[in-house]
């Protein structure tokens, strides 16, 4: 039989993960809307 | 009907906000350690004098009633209320005894902008500040962004069951993380550990790699995390962030404050493992959704003023002010009077937009709120379905926050009550600045960065302005803080407690 460990810890650092991965997304994509938005003009 | 605060429930009050006020003299024990550290003396001295009278006038407060004494919902209001303007004229003490700031109320100024997260400033000569007195800056935000009452319950300093809860809504937080509001405030701290952890890490790195001694990289590093996460905006030099000149800094610092504007209740989700939650929320959506509308806005009005000579640069000072300005943070890379000259009507206003309407609840940022918002957006639309649909039809109308939550009137009024405050603060307080005689845009700029507890400034923020205007700025971040409601409940008790006086007399 396998033994399996939850660590809590894990799931703090996927969080933390997960949330860095949205911003840095976020962030790259506000920077092309503006950029397209300033080509435009 | 109005109810007048009475003298056994006035004992209560005095007695909680003295603990409030006495656990301030907890935290600046770091900034008098690191002034010894520094070997700087004076400073020290400053410190020992501030933490003698927060404890002083704290302990002499918490005298008002026994240890546990009770407190109903409207007292919990005016402890908030008062514990933040009690708690920045004890934090002014040392700032003022800094010889930094041209008067008390110059001091006190910067104190309430501090723990507020709002970071206008009136200090002068800011580039030779002691190492002590900006920690003591910095760590205002961090007390502050956390909320007095949070950094007070998470060290369980004698507030518990529902008087602790009430203290806790008081502040403007409405929702509770975990079943226990003490663990609510522990795992609030807990995340923000691990974020100021990391970015004090990453950006002392950033700081080592372009010169800075390992020390001082490691002292801009925390305050830059601090003033970032914390979306307060304050900073350790007279050119805010534009004394970097790094766009690795940027990134970073741009990271931390979308840190610092999720909703906790975002973040417990996310660190528990359900990561839909941030996709579906109404609050996360239409947040993205107005800044996204405001980067298009801003791109291209500063494409149109011409300001900078690239895209990529344009690019660079665009989104960094939108999301400081969204997030309510207020690091600059601009000196003040570009704003008017440099950024054109149309990226101005952008700023000024993402200024009022702020981050989202529950976090650290402030203004309108991207949740009030997505509401009155809902609410717009659930009208204009019921306008068109047959008459006989029922139309109803869900929004997810966590869960799915019907909107109802009640959720609708709320939203739209504190948009309206809002909105009249941010135009009064415009008013005043033009009647002193600023140009209205910078006026209007200024008021609503001060309401939005932001801290971008065109420069009408400074140790010159008029002491009216400083008072005005000064309670627009108290009551943008607090978000009114308890600021109404002090003043409407102190009003109904003169009433009865003079009924009684």
């Amino acid at each position: 039989m396998e033994l399996r460990f939850h660590s809590p810890y894990r799931g703090w650092v996927t969080g933390l993960l997960t949330e860095l991965g949205v911003f840095f997304g976020f962030l790259i994509a506000m920077a092309l809307l503006a950029l397209v938005a300033s080509w435009i003009a | 009907m109005w109810v007048g605060v009475r003298k056994r429930e006035l004992g209560a009050i005095a007695h909680y906000t003295g603990l409030l006020v006495a656990s301030l003299a907890l935290v600046m024990v770091v900034p008098l350690v690191t002034a010894l550290l520094s070997a700087e003396w004076d400073p020290a001295l400053d410190y020992a004098c501030g933490i003698g009278v927060a404890a002083a006038f704290g302990f002499l407060l918490a005298q008002g009633a026994p240890r546990g004494a009770h407190i109903n919902r409207r007292d919990a209001l005016i402890v908030t209320a008062l514990s933040w303007l009690a708690g920045s004229l004890v934090a002014a003490v040392p700032l003022a005894l800094s010889g930094h700031y041209g008067s008390f109320l110059d001091a006190f100024f910067d104190a309430i902008s501090g723990l507020t997260t709002s970071g206008l400033t009136l200090v002068q000569d800011l580039d030779h500040l002691a190492s002590a007195h900006n920690m003591w800056r910095h760590l205002l935000h961090l007390v502050g962004g956390q909320g007095i009452v949070v950094a007070a319950l998470s060290v369980a300093l004698g507030l518990r069951g529902g008087g602790a809860m009430s203290l806790y809504i008081a502040e403007g937080r409405d929702e509770r993380i975990m079943p226990n509001v003490m663990n609510t405030a522990r795992f609030i701290w807990f995340v923000t550990a691990v974020y100021v952890l990391a970015g004090t890490l990453v950006l002392s790195v950033v700081n080592m790699v372009a010169g800075m001694e390992i020390g001082r990289s490691v002292l801009h590093g925390f305050w830059a995390t601090v003033a970032c996460y914390d979306t307060g905006g304050f900073g350790p030099t007279s050119m805010n962030a534009l004394y970097y000149h790094s766009p690795v800094f940027e990134i970073v610092t741009m990271t931390l404050m979308l840190a610092g504007t999720l909703n906790f209740n975002l973040h417990a989700d996310l660190w528990r493992g359900d990561r839909t939650e941030i996709f579906k929320n109404l609050e996360a959506r239409a947040l993205a959704i107005n800044i996204a509308i405001l980067s298009v806005a801003v791109g291209l009005g500063l494409a149109v003023a011409g300001a900078y000579a690239t895209p990529a640069e344009v690019l660079r000072k665009g989104l960094y002010h939108l999301i400081s300005a969204n997030s309510g943070t207020g690091h600059q890379t601009v000196y003040a009077s570009q704003w008017a000259t440099g950024f054109g009507g149309l990226a101005f206003a952008a700023i000024i937009l993402a200024m009022a309407f702020g981050g989202m609840a529950s976090s650290t940022a402030g203004g309108i709120k991207a949740l009030r918002l997505g509401l009155i957006v809902k609410g717009v639309v659930l009208r204009i379905r019921e306008s068109i649909a047959p008459g006989s039809a029922v139309i109803r109308s869900t929004y997810h926050h966590l869960v799915d939550v019907p909107l109802t009137a009640d959720v609708l009024a709320n939203a739209l009550m504190l948009f309206t405050l809002y909105t009249v603060t941010y135009i009064s307080g415009a008013m005043i600045g033009a009647a002193y005689g600023y140009p209205a845009g910078d006026a209007l700029f200024e008021s609503v960065s001060a309401t939005a507890n932001v801290g971008l400034s065109t420069g009408i923020t400074a140790p010159g302005m008029p002491a009216g205007l400083k008072i005005v700025y000064i309670l627009q971040m108290w009551a943008g803080r607090l978000e009114f409601i308890a600021l109404f409940a002090l003043v409407a008790s102190v009003f109904a407690a003169a009433r009865r006086r003079r009924a009684g007399a």
